[in-house]
């Protein structure tokens, strides 16, 4: 996805140019990035899904990493925990931001259950994105999320009935 | 203020029947100055303050060991600049803070540009700069004033800062990497492993004041501050300002991340949920409102008895404060307050007034109206106003119309001090409010760490 990103972004920056489509003015300092060097950064993931890489994951297969990275903080299920409650009713409508953010921001940096960012694996960001839409009623237990069933997932932002 | 003579004289006889001296009433100190020195035996490479000087940041509340959390002791200080070391600090990174080193800095320009450029520390400072004087806000800001134990205006206000801040513009940053016309949003994207991405409306990253900031009062930035590099963006909430700088990615989409949704999203009054607020960046809630509160006297100070005062504090919004005004009866009236020159936008703005206390218990706020006519409000007439429709006649969410690009109103409501006869000043917005914050501020200040919330049961 990244390397398709990156050429699409190489062609239509060339054409961009050629067509006078944007403004380059300045004096001349910063070095040019090079391809590879583009491919390799992490980009904040957005509602088309264009950043999102390769890998899947599930529910399921979210539920067992949980168990191991996620319950201490967030508690069974998402409730109950010392940090953000992560069942409930939903603040942001875009499964991209979900995403977005475990995969750049968890588990956070504690020392005393030795956590660390950015160490999750894609399929293990697919498979924790999946879970948590699960615990809310989202998606089914096993329904895959991958790149491009992501953006197929409605989170509707009206609040549950209280039963 | 002028003093008519004819109540000058009234004041001398007062003050002539109290047994004091003739003239202006003033204490005797007596005693000649014996002072400790210091003997200076190599030049003393920074100014440091007199040991007898305590003023510090200190943290109030606990929540997820904020260790680096630090809040400005308003209530010492004076003018519109926050010493550097003063700055206040909120803490998402559980108590770290980074440590880079200069050498190995870098600032990348990505997403929908020509060229996407990398810049060491070195290449920020030789691109042309630019300087602003600017306030620094936590949305949070000024939630505390109910929370038991908040007596101080450090306390509960402490979240606020101005420096001078200066280094290279957005704009100078995406014309060297030649930004797409087509483009519409700047995400900031930092080194701090958090949540700390924040989306930035095309037109305000090209004001040409927004800036990567390298520099704050003069030298280079206070490591709690985001060394080497921050984002400063004029009146936008802190939240957005992010520390530790990387990246400026370029797109054309809404993002919408974790750190945006704050003030991208409302909640709805009648509780049915959430609602993203327009897709035009105009209605996100994303500048400081009007905001004031008196930082003399105020919670902690006690005052040595009945007289002359004069009550300071500091305004400051997401445009350029036009008026202060000063009650000292709780409200029921109110006067002008001199604002101190210049005025700057999106700046602290200094405000004093003289005041004849005459010993009575007295409640004292201020308040502020900002350049668009807003005036700032009561706890209970932010509750009753909250929430904006993102339809373009801007009707909020109440049915009223709001003519006027909504701003952050996040607990942005008229502060209470309240003076005892003894001149012992305290906070009464417990006792103002017993039953707790009003609820509509709660639901305004939609902040919420969380991508799902718990529900109320």
């Amino acid at each position: 996805m990244r390397k398709y990103l990156c050429s699409l972004l190489s062609v239509s920056l060339l054409l961009m140019s050629q067509l006078g489509l944007s403004q380059t003015s300045g004096v001349g300092l910063g070095r040019n990035m090079t391809d590879e060097e583009i491919n390799k950064l992490m980009y904040t993931v957005g509602p088309k899904g264009v950043e999102l890489p390769s890998g899947q994951g599930t529910a399921r297969e979210g539920e067992k990493i949980y168990t191991q990275s996620c319950i201490f903080c967030h508690g069974p299920e998402g409730l109950n925990g010392p940090q953000n409650t992560l069942k409930g009713s939903p603040r942001l409508p875009m499964p991209t931001s979900l995403w977005d953010y475990i995969h750049r921001a968890m588990p956070r940096s504690l020392a005393i259950v030795g956590a660390q960012e950015r160490q999750l694996s894609n399929d293990e960001t697919y498979a924790l994105t999946a879970y948590i839409l699960y615990i809310n009623g989202v998606i089914g237990h096993d329904e895959v999320m991958n790149a491009e069933s992501l953006l197929k997932v409605d989170i509707p932002m009206e609040k549950k009935p209280i039963d | 203020m002028k003093v008519k003579s004819g109540s000058r004289r009234r004041f001398l006889k007062t003050g002539a029947a109290l047994g004091l001296t003739a003239g202006l009433a003033r204490p005797s100190y007596g005693q000649a100055l014996h002072p400790d020195v210091i003997n200076v035996t190599e030049t003393r490479a920074r100014g440091l303050l007199s040991k007898f000087e305590k003023s510090e940041r200190i943290r109030f509340r606990q929540s997820n060991n904020p260790n680096a959390t630090a809040l400005t002791p308003l209530q010492d200080l004076n003018g519109i600049i926050t010493p550097s070391e003063l700055h206040f600090v909120v803490d998402h990174e559980n108590g770290v803070l980074l440590d880079i080193n200069p050498e190995d800095y870098r600032l990348q320009i990505t997403g929908m540009v020509d060229k996407p450029l990398e810049f060491t520390l070195a290449d920020l400072k030789r691109m042309p700069s630019v300087s602003s004087i600017n306030v620094l806000t936590c949305g949070s800001n000024g939630s505390d004033a109910f929370r038991k134990g908040a007596q101080t205006v450090q306390q509960t206000h402490g979240r606020t800062s101005t420096s001078e801040w200066s280094g290279v513009s957005f704009k100078s940053l995406l014309e060297e990497a030649g930004v797409h016309k087509d483009a519409k949003w700047v995400i900031a994207m930092a080194a701090d492993p958090s949540d700390h991405v924040s989306s930035f409306p095309m037109e305000k990253a090209m004001d040409g004041v927004t800036m990567a900031a390298y520099a704050q009062n003069g030298e280079s930035l206070r490591i709690d501050q985001g060394y080497p590099v921050r984002v400063v963006a004029p009146g936008y909430t802190g939240r957005w300002l992010v520390k530790w700088l990387t990246q400026l990615y370029v797109t054309d989409d809404t993002y919408v991340t974790r750190q945006d949704g704050f003030n991208m999203t409302d909640r709805m009054p009648d509780g049915r949920g959430y609602l993203l607020a327009s897709e035009q960046s105009r209605y996100f809630r994303l500048e400081t409102t009007a905001r004031s509160v008196i930082t003399f006297p105020s919670g902690g100070h006690q005052l040595p008895g009945p007289g002359y005062y004069e009550i300071r504090g500091l305004a400051w919004t997401g445009g350029i404060v036009k008026r202060v005004e000063i009650s000292v009866d709780g409200g029921e009236t109110w006067r002008d307050a001199k604002l101190q020159n210049p005025v700057l936008p999106y700046c602290h703005t200094r405000f004093r007034m003289d005041w004849e206390w005459d010993g009575q218990e007295r409640i004292i706020q201020s308040r502020c109206t900002d350049e668009k006519g807003y005036v700032q409000p009561t706890p209970d007439e932010v509750a009753s106003t909250w929430g904006v429709d993102s339809s373009p006649e801007c009707f909020n969410i109440m049915g009223e119309y709001c003519n006027q690009v909504p701003r952050d109103t996040h607990n942005s409501f008229i502060m209470s001090w309240k003076i005892a006869a003894n001149g012992e000043v305290t906070n009464p917005m417990q006792e103002l409010y017993p039953d707790g914050r009003p609820e509509g501020l709660s639901h305004y200040y939609s902040g919420g760490h969380a991508f799902f919330e718990e529900d109320d049961h």
